[in-house]
């Protein structure tokens, strides 16, 4: 009985069940496990902005900042993400903190009820911070800003950073993968707020900043390709994004690595679509023939090389933004700042290799940019300007001859000699970012003229206006290639951006096949990207590597670019082949075999190539344009620049249009890369240059030398006179065809029309102007102008001064005052040589003498009551009172009110063209300018 | 909650086991009685310098089932004179039922009793946390060496039945651990005078033993298993035949209080005086 009783009770207190434990709730789920955080490997970090608003002013889906390798650690008050120290760890340095959130510490325990333990967890209060196991954190409270995380600085002067909250869902923390997505609300200042902004009432937008971190990949696995430091000739020969490591040497000297920034090639590599791609856009990537994807591994496959790459659907796992997954991923929304791709890849910061990458590509714009190309070919017809005619005119030969020059690339084996010497005629910028970094660049010519000639600001109110927006758009420009954080930074150059200059040559193309011609552009567009992916950067030589091929005897004429990393006009995105081409497949065979592959061996002369900086000063490296010699190149940009008229000086139905700025700007790149071609022809392809560097090069014979040389020369002397041309034509433009002011809607006040002003302003600054830029980093900043053009080749002199004489007697439809403008370029262009040299030639060319009548009757023995009110031609006249004209055959002379202005017609040929006209104004201003300049008189004194 | 638990606890130290406080005291009135039917009415009033004042009220009714054994039933209430958000005015505690042996001792002298005892569990608190019952057991003895003067000694213990081995979480409860076993020793000295006054003195010992909720050893500590504490009460009072009046001074308090490394032996949040009156019907 007892037993049992004893059993019974025994049951019921085995019956005595474990009570669930009341967990604690953490309702804002931002609580973590700090051992998840601190780790003895390093994190890889990115920054990637994965939302935007509709029409963001900055920032677009898939900017990313560049990577960074990192521990985290914990203080009482923050959870910190500190650089990976490599030497001198125990040193006195402080931590280079990257970033660094808010935290509270915490640690869950059972709570303590009359001192026992119980059943509910609840916050532990009884132990200190660093021995609590969780920690909450903030982090919308970045120490550093997100943006500060990019490699370049947006545009934030408008925007204030109002607030900042993580987004809901996004967090993730794991073992493999810690992320948060902050989303960040920018306001617009109040005094940024223009007519589009208010209208739009876009004064606020969120931008969604996704933070990945992953443990740093296996470094041991990956064996990385080292250049043998900043000039491995690889640099010159294929373009690839690299890394620059510093560590220190055995004598604590700092000593820079150079790594080839690429995948690993020894293994399959995946990227995803993100969620929701488009299916119809799917086969660019996965077709198994001519899918980008299928490509690459083709080329690889063919050449034994190991690297493959595969595409997958997204299974919803893969968020974009993650550091540790690649993406191809299609914006279909319109995106006023975003560009219609943009490819960059992460790599990792020690080692070059490539962790992960993306493809954006935005889709919206491509149909307007079809009817963009329908309406061109309508407007062709009747927009066609009379530049080219007055070219056609200034130069002596109809457009198909403008580039004939560039025939001799047929010749034997020319062609591949040109595509040799090309290299050595390109030049880098002088200084590097290890070496000189500034580049001292200044646009100052319109300044001088504009500071030395107060009254004429005052006399020409609305020329003076355009002519100090010119003067902004030069001081901002100036800027940018001092700082030259544009050439420089390859974080920025995977991107691809639409412009006006994509317009040129349509009249060619088939619009019958509106689908054909998107998938022609999304496939070069998708394939440039993904070349950026690999490791390739931009590649302007690829239109005069395919051009130099298509002379060649059975080569394709219509083969545009010898490199899908080039960017086209749109005619010659058009038509080509869904593939790599032949520099790209070099170079990713070369990159990808560690070396061993390299098909340019295979040829004569290597393949051509030159990237984002190169563009600054070489002016056959130029994005958008085509052509394989200078005349060609200058003649496609010609054309394209009167192609684009029709889009870029007309509203065409744009909602918000306020060229302004941009316009100014682009009016400058235009004139100034023609310009370039000037210091070309002084620098590059010298006769002696082209011998000296042919004895290295086994193709040519002496006499093929020669002729060779004088071929070059004569195409880069057409290259010039077609510069001048254009320029003359442009500042000739009638306002007839092309109107130099600015034209309003009469109902609404609505620009319809933006005037040519810019045009002819940029024209006359770079014909006549001598700012001084380098082509040759050797031969230093020397001005570059058309007068020193003219004394250093005498063969360019009778086309030079005929040209320059025309526009210097009447300068063309433009506002008031224009004329004299160009003289004032002429004059101080003439005057920095005179400083330089005491030549006086090129001053006395314009030079113009006053006189009082009294004084004129003494020295020309001709009453004043003589002169009419044209000029008057005096040839008998005593030279030994008028040393001004010793050896003067003729002296025109004009009488102004009280005064008489005179110019000999052989000493002074231009100012005494300007008396011939009649043209009093003109006379007194030259008078009065040459005084100014040579006197320093301020005002204008007669004898 | 907190204050509930408080006072019940407070009211388990003032009287002690309910059921066994009772009954050790009737079983000495019902010896007397010989009817076998016996209700008895109780008012307790509490007071302390620290505690809140409590008004309880008991209600016992017991049956001799022969001349030593007897069956009883009490039932308390209790009310609180200040209670918080989460408390009761009225709080009806578990009944009780138990079963007690009182032989005749070998001499005059000389007395055993035992007593089994359990809980029916209506009170709020144990359908809160779902506590069946409370039984328990207990041997004294009484030694009456001069006639008013009566020795007592025992010992005891009490198991807890419950469904969980903690309270109530959440709203219900604090998810603390139920007691799972008290071990008691109970010693006492009672003097009659003036035929029917008395005075006495009563100190128990009692250890109880909690269930084990947390099973990382790490966090176990001796006080997850057990709490030491201790009753003393001293009291006088004068029987009116069928009324009883008790005035006493109680203390009792754990040994070791939550969150002190020492020893405690006076603790003023846990003394107070009481005024009792019963009546047996």
């Amino acid at each position: 009985m007892n037993i049992r009783f004893i059993l019974i009770i025994l049951v019921m207190v085995s019956c005595v069940k474990k009570r669930p434990v009341e967990k604690f709730l953490d309702f804002d789920g931002d609580r973590w496990e700090k051992s998840t955080f601190l780790t003895e490997r390093p994190w890889l970090y990115r920054v990637t902005v994965v939302k935007n608003g509709l029409n963001s002013k900055f920032g677009f889906v898939g900017m990313q900042s560049t990577p960074r390798l990192g521990f985290f650690d914990v203080t009482q008050s923050q959870l910190r993400f500190v650089e990976v120290k490599t030497n001198y760890a125990d040193g006195p340095n402080t931590d280079k903190v990257i970033n660094a959130w808010d935290i509270s510490h915490t640690d869950i325990h059972r709570k303590v009820v009359d001192g026992r333990t119980s059943n509910v967890e609840t916050e532990n209060d009884t132990i200190p911070w660093y021995e609590k196991k969780f920690f909450k954190a903030d982090f919308t409270s970045a120490e550093v800003k997100e943006r500060a995380n990019f490699p370049f600085e947006l545009e934030d002067d408008c925007w204030d950073k109002l607030s900042t909250k993580v987004v809901d869902g996004e967090q993730e923390v794991t073992s493999q993968h810690i992320s948060f997505v902050l989303a960040v609300n920018y306001q617009l200042k109040e005094r940024c707020i223009d007519q589009v902004a208010y209208n739009t009432t876009d004064f606020n937008l969120t931008i969604h900043y996704r933070y990945s971190f992953m443990p740093e990949p296996d470094v041991a696995a990956y064996p990385p390709y080292v250049y043998t430091g900043e000039n491995d000739p690889l640099m010159e020969k294929y373009g690839y994004f690299n890394t620059t490591v510093m560590t220190y040497d055995a004598n604590n000297r700092p000593k820079n690595t150079f790594y080839m920034n690429r995948w690993n090639p020894d293994k399959t590599h995946t990227f995803y679509f993100t969620e929701n791609f488009p299916e119809e856009y799917k086969w660019i990537y996965n077709d198994p023939e001519v899918g980008v994807f299928a490509r690459t591994n083709k080329l690889f496959e063919g050449k034994g090389v190991p690297t493959r790459f595969e595409i997958k659907d997204n299974d919803g796992s893969q968020k974009f933004g993650d550091i540790r997954y690649s993406f191809i991923h299609f914006v279909n929304e319109p995106d006023l700042s975003a560009p219609l791709g943009y490819g960059p890849s992460t790599a990792h910061p020690r080692t070059g290799e490539i962790i992960s990458a993306h493809s954006v590509i935005w889709t919206n714009d491509l149909k307007w940019y079809v009817q963009r190309v329908r309406d061109a070919q309508k407007n062709k017809a009747t927009l066609r300007s009379s530049v080219l005619a007055e070219l056609s005119k200034t130069i002596g030969q109809t457009e198909d001859q403008w580039s004939a020059t560039s025939s001799f690339l047929k010749e034997g084996n020319f062609a591949e000699t040109y595509r040799y010497l090309i290299p050595e005629f390109t030049f880098e910028l002088p200084g590097t970012g290890f070496a000189g970094r500034e580049v001292p660049m200044e646009f100052d010519t319109l300044d001088k003229i504009m500071k030395n000639q107060p009254g004429f600001v005052d006399a020409n109110r609305e020329l003076a206006q355009q002519l100090t927006r010119s003067q902004a758009t030069l001081q901002k420009i100036s800027e940018q290639y001092r700082t030259r954080e544009y050439y420089n930074d390859p974080g920025l150059s995977t991107r691809y951006d639409l412009t006006e200059n994509q317009l040129a040559g349509l009249a060619d193309v088939d619009l019958s096949n509106e689908k054909k011609i998107i998938d022609d552009i999304l496939y070069r567009v998708a394939i440039h990207e993904f070349g950026h992916n690999l490791n390739l950067r931009h590649n302007f030589y690829g239109t005069v590597g395919a051009k130099i091929d298509g002379h060649k005897e059975g080569g394709d004429p219509n083969k545009a670019s010898s490199s899908v990393m080039d960017y086209l006009t749109l005619q010659d995105e058009l038509g080509q082949v869904y593939d790599w081409e032949i520099y790209d497949q070099a170079a990713l065979l070369y990159a990808y075999s560690n070396g061993k592959l390299d098909i340019a061996k295979d040829r004569a002369a290597p393949f051509l190539f030159c990237t984002d900086h190169h563009t600054a000063f070489n002016p056959m490296c130029n994005r958008f344009d085509s052509g394989a010699t200078p005349s060609e190149i200058v003649k496609n940009q010609i054309l394209a620049y009167d192609d684009a008229y029709w889009i870029r000086n007309f509203r065409y139905g744009r909602s918000y249009w306020n060229p302004g700025e941009s316009y100014g700007g682009s009016m400058f790149q235009t004139m100034f890369n023609l310009k370039k071609m000037m210091r070309f022809y002084e620098q590059a392809f010298s006769t002696a240059d082209v011998r000296d560097k042919l004895r290295k090069f086994p193709l040519m014979d002496a006499a093929s030398t020669t002729r060779f040389g004088t071929a070059v020369r004569t195409d880069m002397q057409q290259a010039v006179k077609l510069v001048l041309s254009f320029y003359k034509s442009v500042i000739k433009q009638s306002s007839f065809d092309r109107s130099f002011t600015d034209v309003y809607e009469k109902s609404t006040g609505a620009l319809v029309q933006q005037g040519i002003s810019s045009d002819k302003i940029f024209a006359s600054l770079f014909m006549m102007g001598d700012d001084a830029f380098p082509l040759d980093p050797n031969r230093g900043f020397t001005p570059v102008s058309i007068l020193s053009l003219r004394s250093n080749f005498p063969e360019l002199k009778p086309f030079v001064d005929a040209n320059i004489s025309d526009i210097f007697i009447e300068g063309g439809d433009m506002y008031a005052g224009f004329t004299d403008i160009i003289r004032s370029f002429y004059a101080f262009t003439a005057a920095s040589t005179y400083e330089v040299s005491s030549d006086l030639t090129d001053l006395q060319q314009m030079r113009v003498n006053c006189y009082t009548l009294g004084t004129f009757l003494t020295r020309f023995n001709v009453p004043a009551t003589n002169l009419t009110d044209s000029a008057t031609e005096i040839t008998q006249f005593n030279q030994a009172t008028n040393p001004d004209y010793q050896g003067e055959l003729s002296v025109v002379a004009l009488k102004v009110g009280d005064i008489v202005l005179t110019a000999g017609k052989t000493l002074n040929p231009m100012s005494a063209k300007v008396l011939l006209a009649n043209d009093k104004p003109g006379g007194r201003y030259l008078s009065s300018l040459y005084q100014r300049i040579v006197y320093g008189r301020p005002s204008l004194t007669c004898e | 909650m907190r204050i509930r638990g408080s006072i019940i606890t407070l009211l388990l130290l003032v009287i002690g086991n309910p059921a066994l406080a009772n009954t050790t005291l009737k079983t000495r009135k019902a010896v007397k009685k010989p009817s076998p039917f016996s209700v008895s009415v109780g008012v307790t009033q509490l007071a302390g310098a620290r505690i809140n004042p409590i008004t309880q009220a008991s209600l016992s009714a017991s049956y001799s089932l022969a001349d030593s054994l007897k069956l009883g039933l009490s039932q308390s209430l209790t009310r609180n004179y200040l209670v918080n958000r989460e408390g009761d005015e009225f709080v009806i505690n578990d009944s009780s039922l138990s079963l007690t042996l009182a032989p005749k001792g070998p001499s005059e002298k000389l007395s055993f009793y035992s007593s089994l005892g359990t809980t029916l569990p209506i009170s709020e608190r144990s359908q809160r946390h779902e506590i069946h019952t409370v039984t328990d057991l207990f041997v004294g003895s009484d030694y009456t060496p001069w006639k008013p003067f009566t020795l007592g000694a025992g010992f005891g213990g009490s198991y807890h039945f419950s469904k969980y081995d903690s309270e109530a979480t959440g709203e219900l409860g604090s998810g603390a651990a139920l007691p799972q076993y008290r071990l008691d020793v109970e010693q006492s000295a009672r003097l009659r005078f003036l035929k029917s006054a008395f005075l006495g003195y009563n100190f128990t010992f009692s250890e109880t033993y909690y269930y084990k909720i947390q099973d990382e050893a790490a966090n176990s500590n001796p006080r997850d298993i057990s709490d030491q504490s201790y009753q003393l009460k001293v009291y006088t009072g004068y029987s009116f035949g069928f009324l009883a009046i008790t005035l006493g001074f109680s203390q009792g308090t754990l040994l070791e209080l939550p969150g002190l490394k020492d020893y405690v032996l006076f603790d003023e949040e846990r003394t107070m005086g009481y005024l009792a009156m019963s009546t047996t019907l």
